[in-house]
């Protein structure tokens, strides 16, 4: 990258990483606008971050010089995952070497959860939002997906306006919150049809007559 | 009930407000005839989540990877009450004490069922414990309290908690209001 580039840089909170993750897919589908205006993008793992100091210096480096940090991850029970958690309170202590006071990055998050109502991620977006504040960052808003994140069209759309609104540095639209939050289909869809799939996983795992095991079961 | 409790302790280096509110809970399931087990969660090898579903279409109830994450998510369905310590990070638990909460995804079913409107995973086991959640600052704000209030109010319903209370300190907290805030607490929680 050189100086005059606008700079984003992607934390992948899943622990299925920046290749094969929904979050890094969506994320994607944000940086893709990005790349193209010649932003330059950086990518890091929060979990590899937390094992190689390497990585993590290269990760603080890499902030440091952000117009654009995009927090991607999934919902594990009502909050971050916890290397998400820990990484942001690491971050804490290498504050000093990533803000300056005048020109502080904006930040967002992107979060998707396995219920079909983005809403869900509601607590989660709320503790990424202290962490931005912490930080000194310009909160840019956090968008939340339900259905684990299943890129539709309409999705796919809304956060291409995400992408335009960071390259056009102007305030996240709210067409796009209307658009992710809108269940992709109704609840009692998505609960037969989530179901079905768990028993022909389970039945191609050769544990369909399983799935209802208590192995922890009070005597 | 039979009056067996879990105390996960979630600090993340020394703390005194884990020593404090560990021992003025440990104090009052005491004097109510409670069988304690305290578990400090970062003496423990607990691996993250890594989100592959095994533990319900591989293994259905037990986490595939082999460590004492295992060991918490049996201890937490063999018990009546649990008690989490944490310092509240961004208004949340503790990376010790989430992970350890992450890793407990096995004691629920795969299955949806919708609670209040809500899709949610339905139940795997017949009981499941009370909370309790015991969160300290440096300084209370309205956010972090209040974020702190809904995730244990929203982990009662993924994790089929009968019931849930939190508490929210400030480390300045003296002892003797720590101590009846802690014991009344507690006292909500297991009430019938």
């Amino acid at each position: 990258m050189n100086e005059s580039q606008s700079h984003v840089v992607v934390l992948i909170g899943s622990p299925k990483g920046v290749e094969k993750s929904s979050s890094a897919k969506l994320a994607r589908a944000i940086t893709n606008g990005l790349e193209s205006a010649k932003w330059a993008c950086e990518w890091f793992h929060t979990h590899r971050v937390l094992q190689s100091q390497e990585d993590w210096e290269a990760m603080v480096v890499s902030m440091s010089r952000a117009d654009v940090i995009l927090l991607a991850a999934p919902l594990y029970v009502d909050g971050l995952p916890a290397p998400v958690i820990e990484t942001l309170h690491r971050l804490l202590d290498a504050r000093n070497m990533i803000v300056s006071e005048e020109d502080p990055p904006r930040m967002l998050s992107l979060l998707n959860c396995g219920f079909v109502e983005a809403e869900q991620n509601h607590t989660a977006q709320m503790m990424v939002r202290i962490f931005s504040d912490d930080m000194g960052f310009q909160w840019s808003g956090g968008i939340s997906l339900g259905a684990g994140g299943t890129m539709t069209k309409r999705i796919r759309a809304a956060l291409e306006m995400v992408s335009e609104a960071l390259r056009d540095d102007v305030l996240i639209p709210d067409a796009v919150a209307i658009t992710t939050t809108a269940p992709i289909m109704r609840p009692w869809l998505y609960v037969l049809g989530g179901n079905f799939m768990w028993r022909r996983r389970a039945k191609a795992n050769g544990v369909r007559d399983q799935l209802k095991a208590q192995p922890y079961k009070r005597v | 009930m039979d009056n067996k409790a879990l105390i996960l302790d979630g600090r993340i280096g020394e703390d005194a407000m884990a020593e404090r509110s560990l021992g003025f809970a440990k104090a009052w399931l005491a004097t109510q005839d409670w069988d304690v087990t305290t578990l400090e969660l970062r003496e423990l090898d607990i691996a993250p989540c890594v989100g592959c579903f095994g533990c319900w279409i591989k293994t259905p109830g037990i986490c595939v990877i082999d460590d004492a994450g295992r060991d918490v998510a049996q201890a937490i369905v063999e018990s009546d009450l649990v008690v989490y310590l944490t310092p509240i990070l961004f208004g949340g638990y503790s990376y010790e004490l989430k992970k350890a909460v992450d890793r407990s995804i096995p004691i629920i079913s795969p299955f949806f069922r919708r609670v209040k409107g809500e899709v949610h995973h339905k139940k795997r086991y017949a009981r499941y414990p009370r909370v309790l959640a015991l969160g300290w600052l440096e300084r209370v704000t309205v956010d972090e309290e209040d974020i702190f209030q809904t995730v244990a109010q929203r982990n009662a319903i993924n994790m089929h908690a009968p019931k849930a209370v939190a508490e929210v300190f400030k480390i300045s907290e003296d002892d003797e209001t720590m101590k009846r805030r802690i014991e009344r607490a507690l006292s909500e929680v297991v009430e019938s």
